[in-house]
């Protein structure tokens, strides 16, 4: 059974070379362009791992977060943060709100899949 | 009234008139002289008696001769006893011709109906020598005050203002009697009128010396600054007289002063100015250097994951080995152009001060362990790296700082030796005190070029096609800095470089809370 991968990322060119590089490598993968969408995606179908980027408009990154590790049935859900920001106290902060990991863009993709595969070990 | 028999006396009159000290003469109504004392005829150089029936005009210079016959007839007209002359200065003659002033008072009686007058004569010769000192000097010292080159005035004692020299009515144009009591104000600056009232009044309480600046107009109608400086006055016997007061134009420097006031003023306003300015522009580079970052990042990030999907789609055995080629110049180039945002993004923030050290307590052989392990992939061919690590497992740093400079040292030891070169790592940590040596076989750098070495964008010249941002060796010292540590180096031109960093001690009860 493949595990699923859910992908919250405003970035359509990013997104879907996400989704094509987790396909490639033999994840089954949801994708969702904005924070919402995503907090609503990752309730109902309860993915296996989440990659989501921090600045997105309306609700970014930390409130999807926030979101998810307030609901029971998804706060174990390992959730990877894609950030462009280089900021320590950015990634402190994801860090800091209960992030399993983080990934600064640009990434590398061994750097990606080896994260996801060590995260649903 | 033994006196009064004594004077009524021949006798006791002739001693009175013989021993007298002062020249006595009587004269007749005809001006002849009856008698004389032995004073008188030593005064004017007589024998005795060789003045007896002379006339009195021969003791008298030739040009007062005339003049003084009308007197003396008019004074037998109307005799009383007088001083001769009044204000008059009376002069004599001696036998010898020799003229000398002198002091004469008359009296008159009369023998038989005949009118004498007796005249008492002093010479003053000597009172006129010494007053004409005394008008000489009080001339010679009036001179000096009304030609001083400062402007001078006298207050009494009870603070009227009686004195101004020539210099002071000279500059304002009026006469003494205008400038006296308190008239000379009329020429002050009104503004400035009470401020000079307070400031004598407050010094004249205390008997203390003042100085004061203020304006006064000239004999031309402009005002003029003015320094007065005054002082209180005592007279030789330690009397207080009242103030002298010594006034100068010191509006040509006072304007020089205001206007170099002025200048400094406006040179530093400009100057604060261009502070601003730069730093408008430094908050603007700051906030673009994070925009850039932060922007550069995701079109990077297609660009770096669409390269990999393509190595991917056309990969396998039969990759032409043309496209891998460029598909790994493509992937270089993005780690090199994501370094150079993550060194602008550094450097800006160690300039903004907003670089801050967090304390981590770590194993120093595994961490440097992990390190190298993870630059393994860096390496060239035959690279290989050599760790020796002495002293104490435990260490308190800032673990991402040190990581920092460590992976930018190794980093560059690698790029600057050529295949199959050792590099070696000797870590010393002695009680918490680290001591990190790095040591290549490549390169070196340029003696000539080694002082610019820490220098923002400074590369050396014999850096060739090798990336770099001319920044990774100044983050480095700053944070070595940062942490209070230093950063030496020796190299030699195509043998090698060798870095030595030294880290303090760090208090761990110090430092460890609230990490």
């Amino acid at each position: 059974m493949k595990k699923t991968v859910l992908v919250i990322e405003d970035n359509k060119e990013i997104r879907e070379n996400t989704i094509e590089l987790l396909e490639l490598a033999g994840y089954r993968v949801i994708d969702v362009e904005d924070g919402k969408a995503g907090i609503h995606a990752a309730e109902k179908e309860l993915p296996d791992i989440i990659l989501c980027d921090i600045m997105m408009p309306l609700t970014d990154g930390y409130e999807v977060l926030e979101n998810l590790k307030g609901n029971s049935s998804t706060t174990n859900i390992p959730f990877i943060y894609l950030t462009a920001s280089a900021e320590k106290k950015e990634i402190q902060k994801a860090m800091d709100m209960g992030a399993s990991a983080y990934i600064c863009k640009p990434f590398d993709v061994n750097e990606l899949i080896d994260t996801v595969e060590r995260l649903l070990q | 009234m033994i006196g009064q028999r004594f004077l009524e006396s021949e006798a006791g009159f002739k001693v009175l008139f013989d021993c007298a000290t002062i020249s006595i003469l009587v004269v007749d109504e005809k001006g002849y002289i009856e008698l004389s004392n032995p004073c008188a005829e030593k005064l004017f150089g007589y024998f005795p008696d060789e003045l007896k029936g002379k006339p009195i005009e021969t003791l008298i210079p030739g040009n007062h001769r005339k003049k003084h016959f009308d007197h003396r007839e008019h004074y037998f007209k109307n005799p009383k006893s007088r001083s001769m002359g009044g204000e008059l200065e009376l002069f004599a003659q001696k036998k010898n011709g020799e003229i000398f002033p002198v002091e004469i008072s008359l009296g008159h009686y009369k023998v038989d109906s005949e009118k004498l007058a007796v005249a008492f004569v002093t010479d003053i010769t000597a009172q006129v020598r010494a007053q004409k000192m005394v008008d000489e000097r009080e001339a010679w010292f009036r001179s000096i005050a009304e030609n001083s080159p400062t402007m001078i005035w006298v207050a009494d004692e009870k603070k009227e203002y009686t004195y101004f020299n020539h210099t002071w009515l000279e500059f304002t144009g009026c006469d003494i009697n205008h400038e006296k009591g308190l008239g000379w104000l009329d020429n002050v600056y009104p503004e400035d009128r009470s401020v000079m009232l307070e400031a004598f009044d407050l010094a004249y309480e205390k008997r203390e010396p003042y100085i004061t600046e203020f304006r006064l107009k000239r004999g031309d109608g402009e005002y003029r600054w003015i320094q007065q400086i005054a002082k209180p006055a005592y007279s030789p016997e330690y009397e207080f007289t009242g103030y002298i007061g010594s006034c100068t134009d010191v509006n040509d420097q006072r304007t020089t002063q205001e206007e170099l006031e002025l200048k400094v003023h406006q040179r530093t306003q400009e100057l604060n100015d261009a502070l601003d300015r730069e730093k408008t522009v430094s908050e603007m580079k700051s906030r673009f250097v994070s925009m850039a970052s932060h922007e550069f990042r995701t079109p990077l990030s297609i660009i770096l994951s669409s390269v990999t999907l393509i190595d991917q789609y056309v990969g396998g055995v039969n990759k032409d080995e043309r496209i891998g080629k460029h598909l790994q110049r493509i992937r270089t180039s993005i780690n090199n152009l994501t370094e150079v945002l993550n060194d602008f993004l550094s450097i800006d923030k160690l300039e903004q001060g907003n670089v801050k050290l967090e304390f981590n307590a770590l194993n120093i052989s595994e961490f440097v362990q992990d390190l190298i392990a993870n630059m393994q992939v860096l390496k060239k061919g035959e690279q290989r790296i050599n760790l020796d690590v002495k002293g104490e497992d435990m260490v308190l740093l800032d673990a991402n700082k040190f990581r920092h400079v460590l992976e930018n040292l190794i980093s560059n030891a690698i790029k600057y030796s050529s295949d199959g070169t050792e590099i070696d790592l000797h870590i010393q940590n002695d009680n918490g005190a680290l001591e990190v040596m790095i040591q290549d076989h490549g390169i070196g750098i340029p003696e000539e070029e080694q002082v610019h070495l820490f220098n923002k964008f400074f590369r050396a010249t014999n850096t060739g096609s090798v990336q770099g941002t001319g920044l990774g060796l100044t983050i480095v010292k700053r944070y070595v800095e940062l942490m209070n540590g230093t950063i030496t180096f020796k190299s030699k031109s195509g043998k090698g470089t060798n870095f030595t960093i030294k880290l303090p001690n760090i208090d761990y009860e110090e430092n460890s809370i609230g990490h």
